[in-house]
């Protein structure tokens, strides 16, 4: 895929992963695997570019004994959600003609 | 490899950049770790399913800021004897300039290309500007009698009104462009610097 679509897909895909409820990194890794692939190395530039933007906020809690980093969704990082949604929409109708040519062409 | 040899190779290969930076990063690596270790993997399992240590680094540098770059590039490893300060010092009349010139070279192509946008707007503004000293024109031909004159201007500060929102619009486009070509040159810069940092 495309490095540069890549790149705003997975913004998206981890702010939605801390869409509903607080979650650390490992956690957002376990959850977008079956989806899109990421790895930690990858994911910890993105945390620290959407916390860059307040996109998201960090906060430590502890657990088991030792701090754990969580991520919580901001106002704006919901807003980004909101609109990649509406972007897609356009997406998907140039997919759609995309493949119509293909199917004429056939 | 246990999860202090994986953190402290990474440690090793970030020297020069920032403290905290470095330590946020390790923070996040060992709590990465030990979730997985939580999750039933033994230690070695855990760094090894995170990845190389390698590959932390040229994330961790990609993301940091080009002017840090630099600076941890600058800064020596260890501390310099004085025969190598003295080294330095000495030959500063051969690499100051050299530097200098590079910096100043880089700065002038940026100068050089952004010129180019404010000429174009200088010349928009400059259509602009004409059509309304044609305006001014009509009024003085009308005013003479002299009424083909005036058309004449009419006509041409039409002319310099279209052109001149014409031209606004094109010069967005090129400024946007250029905006992209700024931006590319500029990772391109610091893509030179953090492969060097790999060798």
């Amino acid at each position: 895929m495309d490095i540069q679509l890549k790149r705003g897909l997975l913004d998206i895909s981890v702010l939605a992963a801390i869409k509903n409820e607080d979650s650390y990194g490992y956690q957002i890794v376990k959850d977008m695997k079956p989806y899109i692939e990421i790895s930690e190395s990858t994911l910890y530039p993105i945390l620290r570019r959407l916390e860059a933007n307040e996109l998201l906020s960090v906060h430590s809690m502890e657990h088991n004994g030792r701090l754990r980093k969580y991520y919580h969704i901001t106002a704006a990082g919901l807003e980004r959600i909101e609109a990649f949604k509406e972007e897609w929409k356009e997406i998907v109708s140039i997919y759609k003609f995309v493949v119509r040519e293909d199917e004429y062409n056939e | 490899m246990n999860k202090q040899e994986f953190l402290e190779s990474i440690r090793s290969q970030l020297g020069g950049i920032p403290k905290e930076d470095v330590e946020k990063s390790l923070d996040y690596y060992a709590e990465m770790i030990e979730d997985r270790v939580e999750d039933g993997l033994t230690e070695e399992e855990a760094v090894e399913a995170i990845g190389t240590p390698d590959e932390a680094v040229s994330q961790i540098l990609m993301d940091t800021s080009f002017a840090k770059l630099v600076k941890a590039k600058m800064k020596p490893k260890r501390r310099l004897s004085v025969w190598e300060i003295i080294l330095i010092v000495l030959g500063s009349p051969v690499w100051l300039p050299l530097i200098l010139a590079v910096f100043v070279i880089i700065l002038s192509v940026y100068i050089v290309l952004w010129s180019v946008i404010l000429v174009l707007y200088a010349v928009d503004l400059s259509f602009a500007a004409c059509a309304f000293g044609g305006l001014v024109c009509i009024s003085a031909f009308l005013l003479n009698g002299a009424i083909a004159e005036g058309i004449f201007m009419f006509g041409i500060s039409i002319a310099c009104a279209g052109l001149a929102v014409l031209m606004f619009f094109g010069s967005n486009q090129v400024t946007k462009g250029m905006w992209f070509v700024s931006k590319k040159i500029a990772v391109g810069i610091k893509s030179c610097f953090i492969r060097r940092r790999d060798s």
